[in-house]
């Protein structure tokens, strides 16, 4: 009996307090093969920081418990934009917003030249 | 312009993002879209009714929250306006359009009801628009 009302007692306490944590996005190490310092695709990575945070933020209005991570792969070409952007580990709204956020990054020119090949992930938790 | 009151369906509608020269800046209460609203602390109704520095003050700022948004959410189109057929306490729409946004590509007003935001999640939206402000020199 004094177990049930144990148990009923931490419960009406956890509904009770507000959630006040903010979902959090953190941005694991790039891999970067090909001409472009990994600091520097590092840097340009971070100031998509706000809108990796909107994207998952908007993925939890519709599931409230997604977490995980979200990999993401994709080239820097020649004119430094990105192409090729693909994820996995997560489906939906976080995955294709994520996407869409790399149609309007712009990177350092490549010094070769040539493509670069760029790999990180996205480490969410509401 | 200390007689300056918010009217009451913006205040109800929007919570406070930065204060700038001119202009109260607030997020709406939607999260379909990322939606500032820019509200000149003047007793006006219409953009002329400004004098006519305040209308160059507008337009920065305008070009300013819109620079701030575009920085801080994905968009594809940033749609600005000014109507105020139902509140017409002078106001000023930036909004970030994407592609699969409810609404595109038709305006925003009226496609669909306003989606709440998670508890505490425009607040922190809130906060981060105005950390862009800051850092741009507003």
């Amino acid at each position: 009996m004094k177990l049930a009302l144990l148990l009923v007692a931490l419960a009406s306490t956890a509904h009770a307090q507000p959630r006040n944590r903010i979902p959090s996005v953190r941005i694991g190490a790039p891999t970067v093969t090909g001409g472009l310092a990994r600091e520097v695709v590092r840097r340009v990575l971070d100031r998509q920081r706000t809108k990796f945070q909107y994207c998952y933020e908007k993925h939890l209005l519709v599931d409230s418990k997604v977490r995980g991570t979200l990999k993401v792969a994709f080239e820097i070409v020649e004119t430094g934009k990105a192409a090729n952007v693909g994820t996995v580990g997560i489906e939906g709204e976080v995955a294709a917003c994520t996407r869409r956020v790399f149609e309007y990054v712009e990177f350092p020119r490549p010094k070769d030249g040539k493509g670069v090949a760029v790999k990180f992930e996205l480490l969410l938790s509401p | 312009m200390s007689d300056f009151a918010l009217h009451e369906r913006l205040e109800a509608d929007t919570l406070a993002v930065i204060e700038l020269s001119l202009t109260s800046v607030r997020l709406m209460r939607d999260a379909n879209y990322a939606w500032l609203v820019l509200v000149p602390r003047r007793e006006a109704t219409e953009i002329v009714d400004l004098a006519a520095s305040d209308q160059q003050q507008l337009m920065r700022e305008i070009a300013n929250a819109s620079a701030v948004l575009r920085a801080a959410v994905p968009c594809d189109k940033l749609n600005v306006a000014a109507l105020g057929n139902v509140v017409a306490q002078l106001h000023v729409h930036v909004i970030a359009r994407r592609r699969d946004d409810p609404a595109w590509p038709k305006p925003v007003w009226g496609a669909v009801p306003a989606k709440a935001y998670g508890e505490g999640t425009a607040e922190a939206l809130a906060r981060r628009l105005a950390a862009g402000f800051r850092d741009s020199g507003q």
